[in-house]
């Protein structure tokens, strides 16, 4: 049986990637503040909520699932999906950062810029 | 490995003690959302303040007020004639006295022609002439007799409160949380919206109000303390007959059809939620003709755009044009 | 193609310890995106695969996936399935190349997250999920290092068990 050896010097190549990794997680950090929330079930965005108010939501359809809003913030308090992963998932700060819950097909965005307002009527 | 699990699972415990505090805020907000008289609503409350009692409300009123609704008392009214409803009387007097006061252009008695467009069922469609003739008979203010809470309709005259039933379920809305002594709230039907008590920090409610044309985007932003407000026009209700043409669900009760005004969108704000709703409606059916009135009535105020995309803003409104 | 007794009793254990690792796993609260886990099960597939032969990696690794399936949902075993298939196979192909264990274990890793992330985008009807990339792969590359390291000192002494030469260390058994 051949002894494959742990790692060979050309390994050292693997550093590269977590390197190159940090620097695009860098590079995003940069962007403006949050401004709302934006969820989203299957292919369609259900409801947008300013982080300017802080609340605790229950979806109208996905009654399982409670999400809080707070100043800068948004995470999942809890939620009936099996393996609980998008309240494990803490809370998201920042633009583009994401919470998933995949049974409910279900993604929490926060999303730049527009007008926190209390409420819209058109 | 004993002396870890000693400490290891207190310290896990302590952990998550902290996490959970980290997760709440001071005065936070709930908001609950349903179905109610065709539409989405939206209820915000302080945590600690219930919204059942809210949407009992509005859920009752939706079933008992919907004219397309056979089991309602709007539609017992409508086919019986007679039905004694205080809630109903109520409306009924409340409308009369807008009417005194801007005319008849609004009408609770459209039911019939309303019911042959059918524009909020799933089978709308653009009636004949004839029929529009017949039913636009019927309506007719004078028909309708109050006693008390005993309502009569004669000479087949039918009721629908489309233009004032959201505005009312709000007035009821708006009463709850008065005897509840609720903090501050907003109750949200999508065309119209309660905004109710003062916010924590003591700063004005916002509204965005949409643009007509584009969901998207924004006509502006207005802020004003508590108060009701009604929007139409805009993202309203309207099918796609098969001849092609658009038909919105604001009917013009000397014609029959569907209003062409020339105003795309306008938005009341004053203290009570028929008015508002009622107004909305007027204002919208009479177009920019006798608009100047409105912009200067004292008790109530409005934002109003038209086709060329002129604004209409009362005095005294605080009112933020949306970057384009 | 005949199994003994011996070869079914051992492939039952690391089916077992697959699972076991993996349930484990699954019940830490780690705060990474989508779920990212350690991966250490991956040590059971990648031992199967060097030290016995790929088609006993595979079926370890469907059996596995079933397991999943079983006991947290649907979605969990479709994410198990597609990790550990797509990771399967790229495990073998590097091993074909006579890589490093190092090499197999972080290429194994990207792997399973990546195909992880490809269902997870499918099931959303949601390309955006690329932006966990960069945190996928960082992630990958210190699982795989823990896993291959583990491996590699397991190895010998898992060997010599096979062997019937392990000797507890300071103690002889007769």
């Amino acid at each position: 049986m051949n002894h494959t050896p742990f790692a060979r010097k050309q390994d050292l190549l693997w550093l590269l990637l977590p390197v190159i990794c940090i620097a695009v997680l860098l590079l995003r950090a940069q962007s403006d503040t949050p401004v709302s929330a934006q969820i989203s079930i299957g292919n369609e965005v259900v409801a947008v909520y300013p982080l300017s108010e802080p609340q605790t939501i229950t979806l109208a359809n996905a009654d399982g699932i409670r999400i809080e809003i707070r100043e800068n913030a948004v995470c999942v308090l809890e939620s009936d999906c099996p393996d609980k992963r998008c309240v494990r998932m803490g809370a998201i700060s920042k633009p583009g950062e994401m919470i998933v819950c995949l049974p409910h097909a279900m993604i929490i965005t926060l999303v730049g810029a527009s007008d926190g307002a209390d409420v819209v009527i058109g | 490995m004993f002396f870890r699990m000693k400490f290891s699972i207190p310290a896990l415990a302590a952990s998550a003690l902290v996490l959970c505090t980290a997760c709440t805020d001071s005065a936070p907000t709930e908001q609950t959302t349903f179905f109610a008289m065709d539409t989405a609503v939206s209820i915000t409350l302080p945590a600690d303040s219930s919204a059942q009692s809210a949407q009992e409300a509005i859920t009752a009123l939706s079933g008992s007020l919907d004219s397309f609704r056979a089991d309602s008392v709007v539609s017992s009214l409508n086919e019986t004639g007679q039905v004694t409803d205080a809630a109903l009387a109520k409306i009924l007097s409340q409308t009369a006295s807008l009417s005194d006061r801007f005319g008849d252009a609004v009408s609770l008695t459209c039911g019939n022609v309303t019911k042959l467009w059918g524009i909020s069922t799933d089978s709308p469609a653009v009636p004949s002439e004839q029929e529009l003739h017949t039913a636009l008979q019927t309506v007719d203010d004078t028909q309708i007799r109050l006693q008390g809470d005993q309502i009569t309709l004669e000479n087949g005259a039918a009721l629908d409160l489309g233009s004032v039933a959201k505005g009312y379920a709000l007035d009821a809305v708006y009463e709850r949380w008065q005897t509840e002594d609720v903090p501050y709230g907003i109750c949200s039907m999508h065309s119209a919206v309660l905004l109710f008590g003062e916010k924590p920090d003591k700063s004005l409610f916002t509204v965005q109000i949409q643009s007509p044309d584009d969901a998207a985007k924004t006509l502006g932003t207005v802020s004003v303390p508590a108060c009701f407000l009604a929007t139409a026009g805009g993202y309203e209700r309207y099918f796609t007959a098969d001849d092609g043409n658009e038909y919105c669900h604001i009917l013009d009760l000397q014609t029959g059809y569907p209003v062409q005004s020339d105003l795309t969108t306008v938005t009341v704000f004053t203290d009570n939620g028929l008015k508002a709703d009622y107004l909305s409606t007027l204002i919208f059916l009479e177009g920019t003709e006798s608009i100047q009135s409105h912009l200067t009535a004292a008790d109530y105020q409005i934002v109003a755009a038209d086709q060329n995309g002129t604004l209409y803003i009362s005095d005294g409104l605080q009112f933020t044009e949306a970057p384009v | 193609m005949k199994r003994t007794a011996k070869d079914i009793t051992t492939l039952g254990l690391l089916l077992a310890l697959a699972c076991a690792i993996s349930y484990i796993e699954s019940v830490l609260p780690i705060p990474l995106p989508l779920g990212v886990k350690p991966g250490l099960a991956s040590i059971v597939v990648m031992y199967t695969l060097i030290e016995r032969n790929p088609r006993d990696a595979l079926l370890l690794t469907l059996l596995k996936s079933g397991f999943v399936f079983l006991t947290r949902g649907v979605t969990a075993g479709i994410l198990s399935a597609s990790g550990g298939l797509l990771a399967l196979g790229v495990m073998l192909f590097c091993h074909k190349l006579n890589s490093s264990l190092l090499t197999i274990s972080i290429s194994g890793a990207a792997a399973h997250n990546l195909a992880q992330l490809i269902a997870a985008a499918l099931l959303l009807q949601n390309i955006n999920l690329t932006y966990y990339l960069p945190v996928l792969l960082i992630a990958a590359v210190i699982s795989g290092g823990v896993t291959g390291g583990c491996l590699a000192a397991l190895l010998p002494r898992l060997r010599a068990a096979q062997n019937g030469t392990l000797r507890k260390k300071g103690k002889e058994e007769p």
